[in-house]
């Protein structure tokens, strides 16, 4: 054990998470059976702790309990980085205000953890920015050589999509429809419509992205882990799901499924020319054509370990205990 | 504009509810960083009833990001 001053230990992986993000549990658990020295600092446990950050030196300390905790660039091999890049105001913050001041504080704390940066970052929060962009990933995506349903992002009365009111359209928000009011949550899934059924000046107040419909698809669910890639298809009953898979609660059921080499690659690829590690991606099969229609740089996937028998819990375990040449502990 | 965006029109609206989003019947062990179950002293997520999220807050639709935490 590499240590620095009495009873510290020095972390070569870092997990910055809440403790109610169980998905890290998958994780801790793959970790714990490879030699490797992990620290997970979850948001809610902040204010038990004392933190000092050398942004110099770069040297973080964390002292816990009876616990002393080290971070050092010379030691950190990689972060699991499972926080937001950045905070929605919902619409009902009832919190006080040095709540929120202390919330707000603390996320960007979490955030100058940056400054580790040879680290191997799943993923660097940077790149998580900019990959969550729905323009951007759908422009890097059809350089890749995906397949992808034509789009317009605009509030245009009479938007190009819309002209043909027998056009079958998907519409979504650029960015998550989730508000809070009078007691109520609002949450928007994506919508399936004949163009002929939007009221076309309604449009105006936000932008929203319009594509054509892919109908009779089957959704299929990839998972990407630096070069290893994992597909589940999405059924209900037997048969693909219309409209968003999400909407169908019941009797669902995630398959491992065998992507053509050239999809994967694809896969691969768009992660990486977004600077990422780790993407979940969402894509179409219609008429033997693999279409993309989004990628999650902090998607969800724990479900499909279970539900799916696809490893990802260890591929991501496996990326973050990986010694680099360089490590000198 | 009177006229609410069909974004609004079309989304899904339900009562919010405080959802306890520890696993039931569990301890966080803060040493080893993840949850333990109470009865057993097994790690929850080394169990075979675990169920692994498909958002970040359970069975609510929230996004996938946690922007909102």
């Amino acid at each position: 054990m590499v240590t620095s001053g009495p009873g510290s230990i020095q972390p070569q992986v870092l997990l910055l998470a809440s403790r109610y993000d169980i998905t890290c549990d998958y994780v801790v658990s793959q970790l714990r059976r490879r030699s490797v020295r992990y620290f997970r600092l979850n948001s809610e446990d902040l204010s038990d702790s004392t933190v000092e950050l050398d942004p110099i030196q770069r040297r973080l300390e964390i002292r816990r309990k009876a616990d002393n905790y080290v971070v050092t660039p010379d030691c950190l091999r990689s972060v699991l980085f499972r926080r937001p890049v950045f905070l929605h105001a919902y619409g009902d913050d009832d919190r006080l205000p040095a709540e929120r001041f202390s919330r707000i504080q603390w996320a960007a704390f979490m955030r100058n953890l940056m400054l580790f940066c040879e680290a191997r970052w799943i993923n660097d929060p940077v790149a998580t920015y900019r990959a969550e962009q729905k323009a951007v990933q759908l422009s890097v995506a059809a350089k890749v050589g995906f397949a992808v349903p034509e789009t317009r992002v605009t509030n245009a009365p009479h938007p190009y999509l819309l002209r043909d009111g027998s056009h079958h359209v998907a519409i979504k928000g650029l960015d998550t429809v989730l508000l809070h009011a009078d007691g109520e949550e609002i949450f928007g899934f994506t919508t399936f419509e004949r163009s002929a059924a939007l009221e076309p000046h309604a449009w105006c107040s936000a932008p929203a992205t319009i594509q054509t419909a892919l109908t009779n698809k089957l959704d299929i669910r990839v998972t990407v882990v630096e070069a290893q890639v994992f597909a589940a298809s999405i059924t209900a009953n037997g048969q693909p799901i219309a409209g968003d898979w999400r909407t169908q609660k019941n009797d669902r059921r995630f398959s491992k499924y065998s992507l053509p080499e050239e999809i994967a690659s694809h896969c691969r690829r768009l992660v990486e020319l977004l600077g990422l590690r780790f993407g979940g991606i969402d894509l179409a099969l219609q008429n033997g054509e693999y279409y993309f229609l989004e990628i999650n740089p902090t998607g969800e996937w724990a479900w499909l370990v279970d539900a799916a028998g696809l490893p990802i819990d260890a591929a991501i375990a496996d990326a973050l205990a990986r010694e680099d040449s360089t490590s000198v502990c | 504009m009177t006229n609410k965006h069909p974004l609004l029109e079309r989304a899904h609206k339900y009562p919010r509810r405080e959802v306890d989003l520890a696993p039931a019947g569990c301890l966080y062990d803060d040493v080893v960083g993840a949850w333990r179950v109470i009865e057993t002293g097994e790690l929850w997520v080394e169990t075979p009833h675990r169920v692994g999220p498909h958002t970040k807050k359970k069975d609510i639709e929230t996004g996938e990001d946690q922007k909102g935490e």
